[in-house]
């Protein structure tokens, strides 16, 4: 689909296990997880529900976590496998903004201490009065200006502001990737909008791609460009955000879709229709052939034995046997 | 005062006492009354900090410090008398209300459930402490519940941590059910789940609200819930109630700014077009400004706005507002 010298990031067969408990069972948080992204600037949702392994996909993008399985190539560099030099490199070009901001900011450190630090250590700028400007442009951005957060500590500011103030620290280095983790949820509805507006724009001025990791299709539908649905550890279906939301694939991504509950009173009555539910997640995690089977309403015995591989369907890619015949 | 009344909050002023650089007092709910029927979903919606939850604990009568009512009771119409809550003590609001004539269902489960103890024993703790039965009749009546509410049976044996998250809520609210409470005040009940356990656990509710007739006062900041579920809306800022409709009027001709703005913001599904946020950031509430809590942000601000606080009118049928904009000055 992307010519190969033209990829950003490619995530390959990646799988990352983890034990659950001491002498717990072993289980496959991450299985053969496949994404892909150009180097065309472009937002990109990693959707799921919690446990999905979207956050450990993240955590593997950012080399927190080392995977068992599989590799992440970086502009075609293999991340686990950096040179000193190239680290700091990584670390410039890939950025991270998390769910809560005020766990993000040391609360006895000054907020304007971390944009000289960023500044000095990543960006490599050393004159106070550069690194004013610098940090006066990246706010600017945001709608603040460096009165506003100058004297300032983090309780000071709304989670709102300083969630800007976050995306403003990572816009220092001119990175080319922004992994965004739950970015909005725990901001007030008043305020998400504007931070989304935020990753729109700078998208287009600074071309920078975002990795949006979210449980909200809505929100997410707004500002991406394509969507990759996460389940139990698996990729179950991704492509172009229209053609995911607006035409999906597979069974579970249908499912999520029906699910979501609008502000549209005339769909009340469809959501209230009965639906099947998961019941123990354990054995969905280590169940050996598709992930969804014991809530899909179309499993054959084959799901149950054998996970589907990968299928271009249109322009998106689905894992799902439905589309094998 | 109506037939049909459920409860009867009049004029409640309650909030936190904090002793964080000298006392301060956080005024979380500032004069509210509202009515609440029976066998009616009702509503309650606002950001987080806009009192919301304060509100429902009040409802409930669970006053722990630093939570405390300065005015306004909660008279609970039963059927030979009519109990004041706020009056009772803890001890009586034990015996007499808790779990019997009102359940609350927490945001999360685990609060509810004790992690050492197996469901089945669990529900049969809950049951014999309210319903005066035997063990053994407690434990088929809890069986044979759980197979009616369309919940697998071989998670009776099962503790809690063993369940998901969504099954726990599921359960959790199969408990608050199982003595068939008049009112159920359910806090935040499906936040933390992903949204088709979402729906799951909505539907429950919503289906042992219409078997019961009962009343659910529904408190969550998701408005597109309040869409699905609720009968009637009402919607918080700052403490205050500023508006009062049918979900059908409040979703398709709201009135108060706020709710106008909020509404506004919300992304939807299938729909790109460019929407703003509300300017500003909701007050501090151990000193909210004066005249409506809104004017600070509300596009619409008047003179008026800044010095007197706006009173809830009815603006159309069963559509209350706060605002100078429909009340004149």
């Amino acid at each position: 689909m992307i010519e190969r010298s033209k990829i950003l990031l490619e995530v390959k067969d990646l799988v990352k296990k983890f034990r659950y408990g001491l002498f717990g069972f072993e289980f496959k948080a991450l299985d053969k997880v496949n994404l892909k992204l150009g180097e065309e600037p472009s937002i990109c949702t990693l959707a799921g529900e919690s446990g999905s392994g979207k956050s450990t996909l993240a955590k593997v993008i950012l080399r927190v976590y080392k995977p068992e399985e599989g590799i992440v190539l970086y502009r075609g560099k293999n991340i686990y496998e950096l040179k000193k030099s190239e680290v700091k490199w990584f670390r410039k070009e890939v950025q991270a903004i998390f769910q809560d901001p005020f766990a993000s900011f040391n609360p006895m450190r000054k907020i304007y201490s971390y944009f000289q630090e960023t500044a000095k250590s990543l960006a490599d700028i050393k004159e106070e009065a550069e690194i004013n400007k610098v940090v006066d442009d990246v706010l600017a951005e945001v709608g603040l200006r460096i009165s506003d957060i100058k004297e300032k500590y983090p309780h000071e500011l709304s989670g709102g502001e300083l969630q800007r103030v976050a995306i403003a620290r990572a816009l220092l280095t001119k990175p080319r990737l922004m992994i965004a983790d739950e970015p909005v949820s725990m901001l007030d509805a008043s305020f998400r909008v504007s931070v989304l507006n935020i990753f729109k724009q700078v998208k287009e001025e600074y071309n920078i791609s975002f990795l949006y990791i979210t449980h909200d299709l809505a929100t997410s539908y707004y500002i991406s460009d394509y969507i990759a649905i996460l389940y139990r550890g698996t990729i179950l279906e991704r492509g172009p955000i229209d053609e995911v939301l607006k035409r999906p694939l597979h069974p579970y991504t249908k499912m999520l879709l029906e699910s979501l509950p609008t502000l549209d009173l005339r769909k009340r009555e469809y959501y209230m229709h009965p639906i099947r539910l998961s019941q123990i997640e354990e054995k969905e995690f280590l169940a050996t052939g598709c992930k969804f089977v014991s809530r899909c309403p179309y499993a054959e015995e084959k799901c149950k034995l054998q996970a589907p591989p990968d299928k271009i369907v249109n322009n998106s890619i689905v894992r799902c046997w439905l589309y094998h015949k | 005062m109506s037939q049909d009344a459920a409860l009867i909050i009049n004029n409640i002023f309650g909030g936190y006492f904090v002793k964080y650089n000298g006392s301060k007092y956080v005024d979380a709910v500032n004069d509210v009354s509202l009515l609440i029927r029976r066998n009616e979903i009702f509503g309650i919606a606002g950001e987080s900090g806009c009192g919301k939850s304060t509100l429902l604990k009040i409802i409930y009568g669970y006053l722990r410090p630093p939570l405390i009512v300065k005015q306004g009771s909660v008279i609970l119409p039963l059927k030979d008398e009519k109990v004041s809550i706020l009056s009772l003590s803890e001890e009586e609001r034990r015996r007499k209300v808790w779990w019997k004539v009102i359940s609350w269902i927490p945001q999360n489960s685990m609060n509810v459930l004790n992690p050492t103890m197996r469901i089945k024993d669990n529900f049969v703790e809950i049951m014999r402490a309210h319903m005066n039965i035997a063990k053994k009749e407690a434990m088929e009546m809890a069986i044979d519940y759980l197979h009616k509410t369309g919940l697998p049976k071989d998670v009776i044996n099962a503790f809690p941590h063993q369940l998901s998250g969504g099954m726990r809520q599921r359960l959790v609210i199969a408990l608050a059910l199982i003595t068939k409470p008049q009112i159920i005040l359910a806090d935040e009940p499906s936040t933390a789940l992903d949204v088709v356990m979402q729906r799951g656990v909505l539907q429950l509710l919503a289906n042992s609200q219409r078997t019961l007739r009962n009343t659910i006062v529904m408190v969550t900041h998701d408005l597109a819930i309040h869409a699905m579920l609720c009968d009637r809306v009402a919607i918080m800022y700052a403490g205050k109630i500023v508006e009062i409709a049918t979900s059908k009027e409040l979703f398709e001709d709201p009135l108060h700014p706020y709710t106008q703005m909020l509404l506004a913001s919300l992304p939807r599904l299938g729909d790109k077009e460019l929407r703003q946020g509300i300017r500003g950031s909701p007050p501090d509430l151990s000193a909210p400004p004066k005249g409506c809590r809104f004017h600070p942000r509300c596009t619409y601000m008047k003179e008026i706005c800044k010095s007197e606080p706006p009173l809830l009118v009815e603006a159309d049928k069963e559509h209350f507002v706060s605002c100078y904009l429909y009340s004149g000055v």
